[in-house]
């Protein structure tokens, strides 16, 4: 084995880094559990607490939080019917019918097993396409980064899950908002309305904390309500080993799904949410049992759980190779490695290969470590949702993400940063843009920008502006996938127009279902 | 505000920030007034075409939350209220000082018409001032103190 590859072993197998990956899977379900409470919220207010820690130590927290989030949204989803988090959504389906049916916790440990599984699979994806994939990234030049950057925008747009349009028009925002401060090429100072606070740009770790903390406290407050009945349950003995075989009888199933939640991770914009629910789809479109989903089936939590954990894995691949997130919780994980100096490509898998394999690795402890906290601390966490209120904890998470904007500088500015994009971001998601796309449009604007500047300089030196944007291999690529994106969403909705939605369309109708029942 | 309305409004104001991300590139250099013109075309263009659609009938669809509107706006009016006070308050008073009055007041609108508010408050308080203390004496991190600090 490589010198390089044991060393992050024992970085992530020193005791410091178990203890972090058992708190912060801990601390993840927790926060996952509780609806209101969301995975990137997490780890943008504990950022902050990794400044003090060794690289290993603060990814390593970071990413456990992230698993452990997305794993305990199936908690909520399974005993209130509301998703913990938006990836979520599928357990509903057919946990909250177990829940309701006295299978509450053979649904826990299904979400528990198809979790673990899903999540191994995406970390063994990511281990093994993103070297390669980072030194692919070397063969990128000017023109290929500016088209990686539209593509990723165009597919933000596509999998926007309210409108196309506002998430095309979100990504815009992002992209104007990143023209703030010094232009990479040239150094003119832009859009600093005077001031010298602006004059670097928009802060990125304040500007995520304010657009993904802010806006969802103001909507805890304001949406004041009770999280609802959770549904009691006991543990059973055996259920682990009776629920372990029932899922190896379904192989395809499990890898399909957890496949499938992979490369939907890695889809910039296509998070969890739509993994699970596409996963779900595809396990009642390849089912000789269609009628039994939506009526609490093991299969349906398992499709949908297995693929929403694998997207986590999955929403990493572009971010450590390429600089472009696949989620939200990947943006602000983006972020945290330009704080400890490290900057997403191939530097990432030989110059700092021992810090991100032992981050990749110490992925695999906390899926792993998910089984026996998940089942030790299920009826916690039920006790916990049924007794907290999220809007107790309003003024607190205000107060953590003041703390985290300016403990990264020392600088008060940043607070003032991250209250006006978070004001900002309420007003915008009221209008119906989502803070997802806006972020992706940050943190892509200066890829695309440079790629933009870059491209139209080899223009001028030599070649003609056409054959350095459309004569090269990859950018004619990026460009056919940039213009399938934006048409495969029309083409759908005239599909569904023409009533030929298919089973998706049966599932959203199924979720539309579920959620008049929830009312 | 109907859904409409709130379509349209958006859209003009974007189109609107548009035109002066457009103009106030002017005074840039050639290439670094490229990207944010283009930027600022293309949104122009997606928030007229949101404006169109809004006006003929096929605007976007935004799902509203529900429950008394009027409650909900006045809740995070104050929240918002509150949350500008707290910052506005940091230069003069220091982060602790500021932060107290800050979660007292958003304590007061939070947890209105819930059983336990003091209790709640005084929870909320102490976590503030335990993380506080840990910033400042573990992670060493020197906290603004303010002018009357």
């Amino acid at each position: 084995m490589e010198p390089m590859l044991l060393d992050a072993l024992t970085g992530v197998l020193d005791p410091v880094s178990l203890v972090l990956i058992v708190l912060g899977v801990s601390a993840g379900i927790m926060v996952g559990a509780l609806p209101g409470l969301t995975a990137t919220m997490a780890i943008a207010l504990l950022v902050p607490f990794t400044f003090g820690m060794s690289p290993i130590h603060g990814l390593v927290l970071l990413g456990a939080i992230y698993s452990g989030a997305i794993y305990g949204g199936s908690f909520s989803a399974i005993l209130i019917n509301t998703p913990g988090t938006p990836s979520a959504i599928a357990t509903t389906f057919d946990g909250f019918p177990m829940a309701q049916k006295g299978e509450a916790y053979r649904a826990i440990v299904t979400a528990t097993l198809a979790s673990v599984f899903g999540g191994v699979v995406g970390v063994a994806f990511l281990i093994f396409l993103s070297p390669p994939l980072a030194r692919a990234s070397l063969s990128f030049g000017p023109p290929e980064y500016f088209w990686l950057a539209a593509f990723g925008l165009t597919i933000i747009a596509a999998v926007s899950p309210r409108s196309t349009l506002k998430g095309l028009i979100g990504g815009g925002i992002g992209l104007m908002i990143s023209t703030i401060g010094i232009a990479p090429i040239e150094g003119s100072v832009r859009y600093n309305f005077g001031t010298v606070a602006l004059q670097n740009g928009i802060s990125l770790i304040p500007a995520l904390i304010g657009f993904f903390c802010i806006p969802e406290v103001l909507r805890m407050v304001e949406e004041s309500h009770s999280s609802g009945t959770v549904i009691p349950y006991k543990r059973q003995r055996n259920m682990v080993a009776r629920v372990f075989h029932r899922l190896v009888r379904r192989p395809w199933l499990m890898v399909r799904s957890s496949v499938l939640g992979t490369v939907i991770g890695i889809i910039p914009g296509a998070g969890g949410n739509i993994a699970g629910l596409v996963s779900y789809n595809e396990a009642i479109r390849t089912s000789r049992n269609k009628s039994s989903f939506g009526t609490g089936t093991v299969d349906g939590v398992a499709a949908a759980e297995s693929a929403n954990n694998a997207s986590v894995a999955g929403a990493l691949i572009p971010m450590l190779t390429l600089g472009v997130p696949g989620a939200p919780p990947a943006a602000v994980l983006f972020g945290a490695l330009l704080l400890q100096g490290m900057r997403p490509g191939p530097e990432l898998f030989s110059a700092h290969g021992t810090i991100t394999y032992a981050f990749l690795f110490s992925l695999i402890l906390a899926n792993l470590a998910m089984l026996p906290l998940g089942i030790l601390l299920g009826r916690a966490v039920a006790r916990l949702m049924q007794r907290v209120r999220v809007q107790t904890m309003a003024p607190l998470i205000i107060f953590l993400s003041m703390v985290g904007s300016y403990s990264i500088y020392n600088n008060v500015a940043d607070i003032y940063t991250m209250v006006v994009v978070g004001l900002l971001a309420h007003a915008l998601r009221k209008a119906g843009f989502m803070p997802g796309p806006i972020v992706l449009g940050l943190i892509l604007g200066p890829i695309a920008e440079k790629g933009l500047s870059q491209s139209l300089l080899m223009a001028r030196a030599g070649g003609s502006i056409g054959a350095v944007f459309f004569g090269r291999p990859i950018a004619i690529v990026l460009i056919v996938l940039t213009v399938a994106s934006i048409a495969a969403p029309l083409v759908l909705q005239a599909r569904e127009r023409r009533g030929k939605g298919g089973t998706l369309k049966a599932v959203q109708e199924l979720r539309h279902q579920r959620q008049e029942e929830a009312k | 505000m109907t859904q409409r309305a709130r379509n349209l409004s958006s859209a003009v104001m974007l189109m609107a920030a548009a035109v002066y991300w457009f103009i106030a590139a002017e005074s840039f250099r050639p290439l670094s007034r490229i990207f944010p013109r283009v930027v600022a075309g293309v949104v122009f263009v997606a928030a007229a075409v949101l404006a169109v659609l809004t006006i003929i009938g096929y605007g976007p669809v935004i799902r509203m939350a529900t429950g008394d509107a009027g409650e909900r706006h006045l809740r995070s009016g104050t929240l918002m209220a509150a949350l500008v006070l707290w910052t506005a308050l940091i230069p003069l008073a220091g982060l602790l000082i500021a932060s107290i009055v800050g979660v007292v007041v958003m304590g007061v609108i939070t947890f209105r018409g819930h059983h336990g508010t003091v209790r709640a408050i005084a929870i909320a308080l102490g976590s503030v001032v335990a993380f506080y203390l840990l910033f400042q004496i573990v992670l060493h991190v020197p906290f603004p103190l303010g002018v009357l600090g």
